[in-house]
């Protein structure tokens, strides 16, 4: 049975490496010059929270599993939206 | 952007993330007020920059709170859709601001952030119950962190100066429970607020990468120093920035 601590902790973890990757596509991008890999990093950035929702969703129970999957919803459909107005 | 540009924004960011650690403020409070006055970018791209270093900073500090098992999932998870939504429209409404407006209004929320913190360390607070919240308080804290969302979209702060005294004063958590789960739950209304932000075009991934490289050691740091720093020297170290920040605020915001 996994302890509610370890799941905060392993969602948590995932959101860090999530948004270390988001920063290093960032600066490849500025330093390569390549503005696709810079929005790529952005975007990345943006889904952070969803990262560590899912890993909620995936190992967590009851009342926190239906929230982080309410909050993975409520991201995307931003994130979607923010995307497709951006052209 | 040139690699002198870089090196400004890496350094300053820095600067930024010890006192934002130092005085546990977070770093967009003055953030926001470097980019603009060391002529980086303008109020609007400094906002939404910001909040991506908000959300870089805020998975970082969840991971230090999780491992102290402080932080309060269900009440992070149960907030952050209020905080997104306030986030997302006091962003969209950013689009459309005037640059002197925005500055004028950071000010103002200066302000208040010193008022808060001035009565937070006068006051104290009450140790916490873990009673189960009437609706009326529940109602209060949603609608507070409705309004944290906002400010945090609109000035590109992480809202924890907001959202951590409504949850001591309204749902009586312990301070340290709340700061630990205000850091886990402000990454949601930061990322919505920057996806927006995204949108309108206000977001380079450039700026975004050098400010991240230097709140994120700064903000550790700070961390560090903080225990060393008695509180009065905190509190007027604070006060004195605070007071800089709305002064060039106003001048600038007026002009």
């Amino acid at each position: 049975m996994t302890s509610r601590a370890s799941v905060v902790e392993t969602a948590v973890t995932g959101a860090a490496v999530v948004a270390v990757v988001a920063v290093v596509l960032m600066g490849a991008g500025a330093l390569t010059g390549v503005a696709d890999l810079g929005r790529a990093g952005l975007l990345l950035l943006v889904l952070v929270p969803v990262a560590r929702n899912v890993v909620v969703v995936a190992r967590g129970e009851g009342r926190a599993r239906e929230l982080a999957a309410i909050g993975i919803a409520l991201v995307l459909s931003v994130v979607c939206t923010a995307v497709a107005l951006s052209g | 952007m040139t690699a002198l540009d870089v090196v400004i924004v890496i350094a300053g960011s820095g600067v930024v993330g010890v006192l934002g650690g130092l005085l546990g403020v977070g770093g967009g409070v003055f953030l926001v007020p470097f980019l603009v006055f060391a002529g980086v970018c303008g109020p609007k791209e400094a906002v939404a920059i910001s909040l991506c270093c908000v959300v870089g900073t805020s998975a970082a500090a969840s991971k230090v709170s999780a491992a102290s098992g402080l932080a309060r999932l269900d009440v992070s998870l149960s907030l952050e859709p209020a905080l997104a939504i306030g986030a997302v429209l006091a962003s969209a409404v950013l689009g459309k601001a005037e640059d002197g407006a925005v500055l004028v209004g950071f000010a103002a929320l200066m302000a208040v952030i010193v008022a808060l913190m001035l009565y937070r360390r006068r006051r104290g607070t009450k140790p916490g119950d873990d009673a189960e919240p009437s609706t009326a308080r529940v109602v209060a804290v949603v609608c507070a962190a409705f309004c944290s969302g906002a400010a945090s979209g609109f000035f590109g702060v992480g809202g924890g100066v907001l959202v951590v005294p409504a949850l001591v004063i309204i749902l009586r958590l312990p301070l340290k429970v709340a700061a630990a789960t205000s850091s886990m739950c402000l990454m949601t209304s930061a990322a919505c607020g920057a996806a927006v932000h995204f949108a309108n075009g206000l977001l380079r991934p450039d700026i975004v990468a050098a400010a991240i490289v230097g709140v994120l050691p700064g903000g550790f740091l700070g961390a560090r120093l903080q225990r060393r720093v008695p509180d009065t020297v905190l509190e007027a170290l604070f006060v004195l920035l605070a007071v800089v920040v709305i002064g060039l605020s106003l001048f600038r915001g007026l002009r």
